[in-house]
């Protein structure tokens, strides 16, 4: 049997985002999702995570929003504002030691909200970046946290690690190509790959768009039309029908 | 911001080497004919997140779709040495960052 985590990133980012998510997961075939707790976005997150225990991982960030830690104790990663660089390659010349450092803040912030995060990731998935990977897999390593694999050779290092949830991680559903038939296309393909014996886990976007969200991201309208696909009740009897088992982690 | 040949090299086997050292990768000397996906056991999405960290670097955002892809599909394997040229010869030319999501 194929097995697929869904996981919507970006729980947090802003209430339309965070409440789109939340039921996506509630009422439709979302299996989890990650906070963000660099986006001033706690309330929202206290809110919508009701009904969602055991399903919050942790959307670690180093971009797109204001850090946990003063500018002074992580200067390789801030501007001159003190906040993240937006994008991700304008990361420059990071401290590993400092990423370290801001992460363990961000998984306090979780904590203290009373939330044990499920797994981690990052936001814009830096951990792809060989300085901020050493930082990803400290972090995962030291609170024992399962952890997204972007590739083969960083699923075999997760793996050693006996942190390895799934074999690949799906990241380029998204835009305007986003329709049920691109899903099952793109997710039949992936599972022949790994000859039709693994677990996948699809990268996702769901959530309404609300004015905050057209202030800060270039991408609205295709987390709603997500959000409809993952909510269509026909979705889970077509994943079904082509051998497809969502699962809970 | 110009830069010279052996700088783009020296920069992009340091990356290469914090690769190799993160994913525990047989150790192996870099040479311009070292084969990332048939000696370091690279796939193309591992390629490809050595040159996003070669943007990174640079702050720059390559054309990396012409080294990658080869009448549509993409290439069977990428030696250190293409890879060094091809970000020297574009260096000039690229724009200062890709889109992303949010």
């Amino acid at each position: 049997m194929n097995q697929l985590i869904i996981s919507a990133d970006d729980f947090g980012l802003t209430e339309g985002v965070t409440k789109g998510i939340s039921e996506s997961i509630l009422k439709g075939a979302v299996t989890r999702t990650s906070a963000m707790m660099c986006t001033n976005g706690f309330v929202w997150i206290k809110k919508y995570a009701k009904g969602l225990g055991g399903k919050i991982g942790l959307h670690l960030q180093l971009t797109d929003g204001i850090p946990l830690l003063p500018s002074e104790e992580i200067s390789s990663l801030v501007d001159l504002d003190g906040n993240f660089p937006k994008k991700s390659n304008q990361l420059g010349n990071i401290e590993t030691t400092e990423v370290e450092k801001e992460w363990e803040a961000q998984v306090n912030a979780l904590l203290d909200l009373g939330i044990i995060p499920s797994h981690i990731d990052t936001h814009h998935n830096v951990h792809r970046f060989p300085k901020v990977f050493k930082a990803f897999c400290t972090i995962a390593e030291k609170y024992k946290l399962p952890a997204r694999a972007l590739s083969p050779i960083m699923a075999k290092k997760f793996e050693s690690m006996e942190l390895l949830e799934s074999n690949y991680c799906l990241e380029a559903w998204c835009g305007e190509n986003v329709t049920s038939t691109s899903l099952i296309d793109y997710l039949v393909n992936a599972f022949q790959s790994i000859g039709n014996n693994g677990i996948v886990e699809l990268m996702c976007h769901p959530g309404y768009v609300d004015k905050n969200l057209e202030l800060r991201s270039h991408y609205l309208q295709a987390r709603e039309k997500e959000l409809a696909i993952f909510l269509d009740p026909q979705l889970k009897s077509l994943l079904t029908k082509h051998n497809i088992q969502l699962i809970e982690t | 911001m110009e830069k010279t040949k052996p700088e783009i090299r020296e920069a992009i086997k340091e990356i290469l080497e914090e690769m190799i050292e993160m994913y525990d990768l047989p150790t192996t000397e870099i040479t311009d004919e070292l084969l990332l996906i048939e000696t370091l056991g690279f796939s193309s999405v591992d390629i490809m997140h050595l040159l996003a960290s070669v943007d990174m670097r640079f702050e720059r955002h390559l054309p990396y779709d012409k080294i990658m892809l080869k009448n549509g599909e993409y290439v069977s394997d990428l030696s250190f040495g293409e890879i060094v040229s091809f970000v020297y010869d574009n260096f000039d030319f690229a724009s200062s960052g890709p889109k992303q999501m949010s």
